[in-house]
């Protein structure tokens, strides 16, 4: 008997902590965790920027050097382009259609292997890579630290593009070609889902 | 009955539980040591000044790095006594993204000139800070603040050192282009 209201003050105990508690933060981060945090996580939590950041990096694995290199240099730089117009409020037509686009686009472009000539493949990821960029920057100014945030969101993207390197590195083998190939179609067939509005 | 009082009482105690409160209990010096990663515009500038110096030759870095150090505890000095002297967001950004293009360029700058640019980006940055007041505690916070803008461009010059050793230079082009990216948005931020 004594052990169950010993139970019950328990139960009651904990249901009135958690509903009166505030959070428990191990660590307040404080200003660095409301801009490089957050902007850190945007383009990783996104699943369209993430599949399109990481066929960016496979299609530059692909195409071999020096597109193994440029295309992840010439990413951030027009990026910082999209960013700037998101970032003073211009706005662009069709930012989601064009994100979920660039996933399709890559994606495909992995899958058949396309080679195109450098400036081909350059200009293609630099157009995606504005509407990339004018998402992250729309939400740069209302960051706590907005210096912060678009440092977190250009070395997110940047850390996005080498985890695609990396695995685009599996096409000096045979099955490893195999393997990106189909990624690839996955990445394509996620930016249709995207584009189409089903995912 | 008085378990379930008590209960109730425990119930309203609770508060966030701060294990670290960040930064505000590590007294000046700490807190002058660990600015260069906590101020955003001062990391700009100086992620700038190291990757810039890790593209450069290592005879051109041995002159730049001390003349970097003292031209940053010389405008320490200087913002102590000037306090109203600050650094806009603008001509912070737009300094980082002209050393960043200067990285990303990677050809190898006339000593005197590498030098006169870490001076200038060292002073910069060192003025982006809190101007230190005079007095025991600000003089700990203007050495700790020394020491971190020569620690935090030694470990990312270093940094960006092994990884082009690693896997050849153009990891520090990579480097570059996104500091070109982050400054460039920051200058179109107002302040």
């Amino acid at each position: 008997m004594h052990s169950r209201s010993l139970s019950a003050v328990a139960a009651v105990l904990a249901l009135v902590t958690l509903g009166a508690a505030s959070p428990a933060f191990a660590h307040s981060g404080g200003v660095a965790a409301g801009g490089f945090v957050t902007g850190f996580l945007h383009p990783i939590l996104g699943w369209d920027h993430v599949i399109a950041m990481v066929a960016v990096g496979l299609w530059g694995a692909f195409l071999g050097k020096p597109a193994i290199w440029l295309l992840p240099v010439t990413f951030p730089l027009v990026m910082a382009l999209g960013g700037m117009l998101g970032a003073v409020g211009v706005p662009l037509p069709g930012i989601e259609t064009g994100i979920a686009a660039s996933g399709l686009v890559i994606g495909l472009a992995v899958l058949f292997a396309a080679r195109p000539p450098l400036p081909v493949a350059a200009v293609i990821v630099a157009v995606f890579a504005i509407f990339h960029g004018h998402a992250h920057g729309t939400e740069m100014p209302g960051a706590v630290s907005p210096l912060a945030f678009a440092g977190g969101f250009v070395i997110g993207t940047g850390l996005l593009h080498l985890c695609g390197i990396g695995f685009g590195m599996l096409t000096r083998s045979r099955v490893g070609t195999f393997a990106v190939r189909g990624a690839g179609g996955v990445i394509a067939a996620l930016g249709a889902g995207f584009l189409t509005g089903a995912l | 009955m008085r378990s379930l009082a008590l209960a109730v009482a425990l119930a309203l105690l609770p508060r966030i539980a701060l294990a670290h409160e960040a930064f505000g209990d590590l007294g000046p010096f700490y807190g002058g040591l660990l600015h260069p990663v906590m101020a955003p515009l001062q990391t700009l500038v100086l992620a700038a000044l190291a990757i810039l110096l890790a593209r450069q030759p290592l005879d051109g870095v041995r002159a730049a790095y001390p003349a970097l150090v003292l031209a940053g505890a010389g405008a320490i000095v200087l913002h102590a006594a000037m306090p109203d002297l600050a650094v806009p967001m603008r001509l912070g950004a737009a300094a980082a993204v002209m050393l960043g293009g200067l990285a990303l360029w990677g050809v190898a700058l006339p000593r005197g000139v590498l030098v006169v640019l870490a001076m200038t980006g060292a002073a910069l940055a060192a003025v982006s800070g809190d101007a230190a007041a005079l007095t025991r505690a600000g003089l700990l916070g203007a050495v700790g603040s020394i020491l971190g803008i020569a620690a935090f461009v030694l470990l990312v010059w270093g940094l960006v050192d092994i990884l082009q050793s690693r896997l050849g230079r153009v990891s520090g082009a990579v480097a570059a282009a996104w500091l070109i990216a982050i400054g460039a948005m920051a200058a179109v931020l107002p302040g």
